[in-house]
């Protein structure tokens, strides 16, 4: 059979199976309904946002200026451009619990392979967050650093099924800890994918151009450079150390470390980045200011973030993000547990951390 | 103090009544190829008659409001595929139509069928779209919101799973 005869099959095919369909069904009445049903809803809405604003009215300047007292999580902003992390170059540095690697500054973040029950599946393995943490509206146009963790339900088996989209890729990709044997595929469109140990961690690049799987394969090292924790045996405890070291320049720092319990009980870093240290404390400001928690959660947390700022040689102060805690607390030390607010999570809220927590999933995502 | 709120008029957009009675059968039909299931297809093209009823001013104003719809309804079901947390496409399901064909064409068609009920949501769209309703690359590019090539990608496989289930149809009848 030529190429012609198939299509024609298909085409003959396509058209006998659409004749199939039950087409008497009464689409224009369950959509006249479900429309006249929306409106009712909708201004029922407006109506009784209407009757709130009067009454919040007289008792507006009460509340102005205080923290909010919401049982909602707080609405983080999305980012901009203009929140680009710093990058070092054209390259930037990502890192996975105790490895490092450099990438190109605008690759995106996505999922990679991950063990799931007895198989493996990589959830939305390209490119759906930019390099600023937005949320890309054209997802798998650029290349991506994939980590395995599960912030969506659109997951691929792997390996790939046949037939399926991502047997053939189309954009360069870093897999950091996935769930992929050490080796080399090659896939029929030119592109390889090669995946080696890294301090017992898999890291896998794919790409169609040797030259760039070998600058990024050789940037992956042991993370030395980070102040974040490759790895946490217990949940961390808040507040602030002084440090007596002379440093003969001291200098403001830093760092957002997230992190997700891992298969032998600890934590592992799933995330980790510098951020602008008046950033960190102005969270830290909204945070102290925030309403105290007075939930006590008693579960085992699968996922923080931890905030590390201080000046070198002088102090170091930890914050502790507890994204699962009631809607999100936050430990500041000394006892003091606040509940997560808004002002207190965008500052550090950028770039790849939206594509490493939970947390961000819905109506953060 | 009233509050002014007034209800509106739940009669729908004009114009909207007149075009979904025209194209409602053909959206079916469409739809029935792309998710492969009777209710699926509903609640796919109602999903997306909705959303365009509610904006029917914009859409009526495009230049080709089908192909507006069509492409809704790809995403009310991909977006329903999502929500559902499947990891797979469903198993193909051919029906018994042994008797009423000759036993070839039949086999083809099947083939056809099992296909595509294993084809990855948006494949099997850029597979109805190009050899059902009969789209030019482009069109279907746009259309599912990816570039040519991916859509010539899409299709280029299909046609290729296509020939190896005849081939094996083929074989298992010898």
């Amino acid at each position: 059979m030529d190429e012609r005869e198939i299509e024609q099959v298909l085409r003959t095919g396509l058209e006998r199976h659409a004749a199939e369909a039950d087409v008497t069904a009464p689409v224009a009445a369950r959509v006249r309904t479900e429309v006249g049903r929306r409106r009712r809803t909708r201004w029922g809405s407006v109506a009784a946002a209407a009757a709130v604003v009067l009454v919040a009215g007289g008792v507006a300047v009460a509340t102005q200026g205080g923290p909010r007292d919401s049982k909602e999580p707080p609405v983080v902003t999305d980012p901009t451009a203009d929140d680009a992390p710093p990058v070092d170059g054209d390259r930037r540095t990502e890192y996975w619990q105790g490895i490092a690697v450099d990438i190109p500054a605008d690759w995106g973040y996505g999922g990679a392979p991950a063990e799931s029950g007895s198989e493996v599946v990589a959830c939305f393995p390209e490119a759906y967050v930019g390099p600023d943490g937005s949320h890309l509206s054209r997802p798998g146009e650029r290349g991506w650093v994939g980590r395995p963790i599960t912030m969506t339900d659109v997951c691929a088996r792997y390996p790939w099924i046949e037939n399926s989209p991502q047997e053939e890729p189309t954009q360069p990709y870093v897999w950091l800890g996935a769930a992929v044997e050490p080796g080399v595929v090659e896939y029929a469109n030119g592109y390889v994918q090669e995946t080696v140990e890294v301090d017992g961690v898999p890291v896998t690049v794919a790409s169609d151009d040797a030259g760039l799987r070998e600058e990024i394969l050789g940037s992956a090292r042991p993370s030395e450079d980070t102040l974040c924790e490759p790895s946490l045996r217990w949940f961390p405890r808040a507040g602030t150390s002084v440090i007596d070291v002379e440093d003969p320049s001291p200098e403001p720092y830093a760092w957002v470390c997230a992190y997700r319990r891992t298969d032998d009980g600890r934590f592992g870093l799933s995330y980790a980045a510098q951020v602008d240290p008046s950033a960190a404390e102005a969270a830290i400001e909204a945070q102290q200011a925030a309403p105290d928690q007075r939930v006590d959660c008693d579960y085992e947390p699968v996922e923080f973030v931890v905030l590390k700022d201080g000046v070198s040689g002088s102090t170091d102060r930890v914050t502790v993000y507890e994204t699962g805690c009631a809607d999100g607390t936050v430990h500041l030390g000394g006892g003091v547990s606040k509940q997560m607010v808004a002002a207190g999570v965008d500052p550090w809220a950028r770039s790849g951390i939206r594509a490493a927590l939970s947390y961000f999933i819905g109506p953060q995502g | 103090m009233d509050v002014g709120v007034t209800e509106p008029s739940a009669a729908v957009e004009p114009g909207f009544d007149a075009w979904v009675e025209a194209r409602a059968a053909a959206l079916l039909r469409f739809g029935y190829l792309v998710t492969g299931s009777q209710q699926a297809a509903e609640d796919a093209v109602q999903t997306a008659l909705v959303s365009a009823c509610e904006k029917w001013a914009r859409v009526s104003r495009h230049d080709d409001p089908d192909a507006y719809v069509r492409r809704m309804i790809v995403n009310a079901h991909i977006s329903a595929w999502r929500r559902s947390g499947r990891r797979e496409s469903p198993v193909a399901e051919v029906r018994d139509t042994a008797g009423t064909d000759p036993a070839q064409t039949v086999a083809q068609q099947d083939a056809v069928w099992r296909m595509c009920t294993r084809l990855p949501t948006q494949q099997r769209a850029a597979v109805v779209l190009r050899f059902y309703e009969d789209l030019e690359y482009g069109e279907i590019a746009a259309i599912l919101d990816v570039t040519e090539p991916t859509v010539r990608s899409h299709v280029h496989r299909a046609l290729a799973a296509l020939r190896r289930e005849l081939e094996a149809s083929r074989e298992g009848e010898s």
